[in-house]
């Protein structure tokens, strides 16, 4: 007999994952097909794709602008998001500080349409021309917020007289930096510059409103499509996706360990 | 009499909005221990910060060993804290939380190891040094945080109510173990507590503050048998506060009003003229009751009974309505219930004279 009252809840569990990841393994999957159409059944597999979309100079230009961004966007928002991080925390009024915690994270709802946009008038208005450090700057907006965010929550639970322990055994304020807060804040912060990063490489709105003549990836990727379904683009796809999880999981790890402590 | 090791003169502290400190004096002999006992918010914690270095006075001075150090950075002054809570460097071990400070003075390798080794002796950790202060118990990692703040041989040892994180067995037990490493090192100690049991156990000296100021200060026990005012001896063990009005002066004595009933104690300050009010504080411990009719003593009403165990404590209603607590031994109550009457009568030596406020 059929137990009803297992079998729905399951096969309701195994659609949505259907639904969620179907998409994402097709692309994967005929990224490594010979066939140049999505078309069942598989003839046979091949690296070809991967072969001629990294051969192509548009597509190496793109992903090396991409990694130029992300990199930047890591460095640049995390030095920023620590620094700003650390200035909330010694905010002694609680208002003051919840107010500007949320102020720094509001741009992560503001729609990035709207972000770009208004990034792509602003440029115009002072005269910088459209191209990478445009872009750059919009990524660094994007990914802010929650560089600040992940900060923020490894300082509320940061032990300050630490510090203070540090300084009263002998240590100037720098090397209290450098022997205490540094190595216990570290794989926060290299948590969040990989967050960065990755909202960095799948950026696209603000980046094709900002970025003018000059192509990432997914602003690549876009173009091809219009031109009709290129099996490289599946490539180009799994190229991202597998630098995004590796980002992504690696983030996460630090982030727990980080915790754990 | 020689120059004191720790000078602090004229101390005062204002945050935006409110003065922590009023002009504190205060003068601490080398070797001493010295405890700053009071309620939250006395100011306590920030003379011990400014006395480390964390916060700075708004007017006044510190002197340690002769040499002013006011506006002093921490790392800059001859005094180790030791925090409420540990404040161990978690990512070290507790060798290298202990080494801290002296690689920081640039200790070579073999005499660090060696200093450590004696440190971790000193506290009986000696088989914990590798361990991570998430390893340790709280009261391992006090221990941990004592080395550390030792290992460096400051001149003055700070400590901010380093046991009230741990439970009360273990607290009296690091009590007795905290005294007698200062007594082996001779070493000067400041010690801050609200708790006054701690504080009388430990001290050399017990320096009581309350709203910014140093209200007495002497050892314990003077502080204990004479207190100056209504606040100390109420914060200082229990006792019997009773109110009441000088009404005349018999042949160097004073006598006393409290209610109905008439009292004289030893005129031993000059300063009680007729007419002024007072609080007589009396220790339960030292209060007599007596069954027997026509007994010498306040006449008073049993009204309360409370089994403690090693005692048993009475309260005493007077005519004018004041319950008197007396601690008894469990077989000196036999028989007593509430509604007996009672004679209440102490040594007039134990109780103290003071001034201030009733609650």
């Amino acid at each position: 007999m059929v137990r009803w009252n297992r079998v729905l809840p399951a096969g309701f569990v195994t659609l949505v994952v259907l639904y969620l990841y179907a998409p994402i393994a097709v692309i994967v999957i005929f990224s490594f097909t010979t066939s140049p159409r999505l078309s069942m059944p598989i003839e046979g597999f091949t690296l070809d794709w991967y072969v001629s979309a990294l051969s192509n100079p548009l597509i190496a230009t793109a992903l090396r602008n991409s990694l130029v961004l992300a990199a930047t966007s890591a460095v640049l928002s995390g030095v920023m998001g620590v620094a700003f991080s650390f200035g909330l925390v010694a905010v002694r009024r609680a208002w003051l500080r919840s107010t500007l915690l949320a102020g720094s994270l509001l741009p992560a709802i503001v729609p990035l349409l709207v972000i770009g946009i208004a990034l792509a008038v602003l440029f115009r208005a002072v005269g910088m021309p459209q191209g990478l450090l445009n872009a750059a700057i919009g990524h660094m907006i994007v990914s802010l917020p929650f560089v600040v965010l992940t900060m923020n929550a490894r300082l509320e639970s940061f032990d300050f007289s630490t510090l203070e322990a540090a300084r009263d055994l002998g240590a100037s304020a720098w090397q209290a930096f450098r022997d205490i807060t540094f190595p216990l804040i570290r794989p926060s912060v290299i948590g969040a510059m990989l967050l960065a990063a990755a909202l960095s490489l799948d950026e696209f709105v603000v980046t094709w409103f900002n970025i003018g003549n000059q192509q990432s990836v997914p602003v690549l990727v876009w173009g091809l499509m219009r031109r009709g379904v290129d099996p490289s683009i599946n490539a180009i796809a799994t190229i991202l996706l597998a630098l995004l999880v590796c980002l992504v999981v690696a983030s996460n790890r630090l982030g727990r360990r980080n915790g754990a402590s | 009499m020689t120059t004191p090791e720790v000078e602090i003169t004229a101390l005062h502290k204002r945050f935006s909005t409110q003065t922590a400190l009023d002009r504190v004096d205060l003068d601490i002999a080398a070797g001493e221990f010295v405890s700053l006992l009071g309620p939250s918010g006395c100011g306590k914690s920030t003379l011990l910060r400014i006395i480390a270095g964390f916060e700075q006075p708004t007017s006044g001075t510190v002197r340690i060993h002769g040499e002013d150090v006011t506006g002093r950075p921490p790392d800059k002054r001859p005094t180790n804290l030791v925090f409420q809570r540990g404040a161990l460097f978690p990512h070290m071990s507790v060798r290298e939380n202990i080494g801290y400070g002296l690689k920081l003075r640039r200790w070579d390798q073999s005499r660090m190891r060696a200093r450590i080794d004696e440190m971790l002796a000193l506290v009986r950790l000696d088989s914990m040094g590798e361990r991570l202060p998430s390893q340790l118990s709280g009261g391992q990692a006090q221990r941990v945080a004592l080395a550390r703040a030792l290992a460096c041989d400051p001149r003055v040892l700070l400590l901010d109510e380093p046991l009230s994180a741990l439970d009360l067995k273990l607290r009296e037990q690091m009590q007795l173990e905290l005294r007698a490493i200062q007594r082996r090192l001779s070493a000067t100690f400041i010690f801050v507590t609200h708790d006054q049991t701690e504080a009388l156990v430990m001290s050399d000296r017990i320096a009581i503050m309350n709203g910014g100021r140093i209200v007495q200060q002497g050892t314990p026990r003077e502080i204990y048998r004479r207190p100056n005012s209504v606040f100390v001896s109420d914060f200082i063990g229990a006792t019997n506060l009773l109110s009441g009005e000088v009404v005349g002066m018999e042949g160097g004595r004073l006598i006393l009003a409290i209610g109905e009933a008439r009292i004289t104690v030893p005129a031993d300050r000059a300063s009680y003229g007729t007419g002024r009010r007072f609080a007589l504080s009396v220790r339960p411990e030292t209060v007599r009751l007596d069954r027997a009719p026509g007994a010498a003593g306040l006449a008073a009403t049993v009204a309360e009974i409370v089994y403690l165990g090693s005692s048993v404590r009475v309260g005493a209603r007077l005519g004018g309505g004041q319950l008197i607590w007396a601690d008894l031994r469990d077989e000196e109550t036999e028989g007593l219930d509430i509604g007996t009457l009672v004679a209440l009568s102490w040594n007039e030596a134990a109780a103290a004279l003071v001034e201030g406020n009733e609650r």
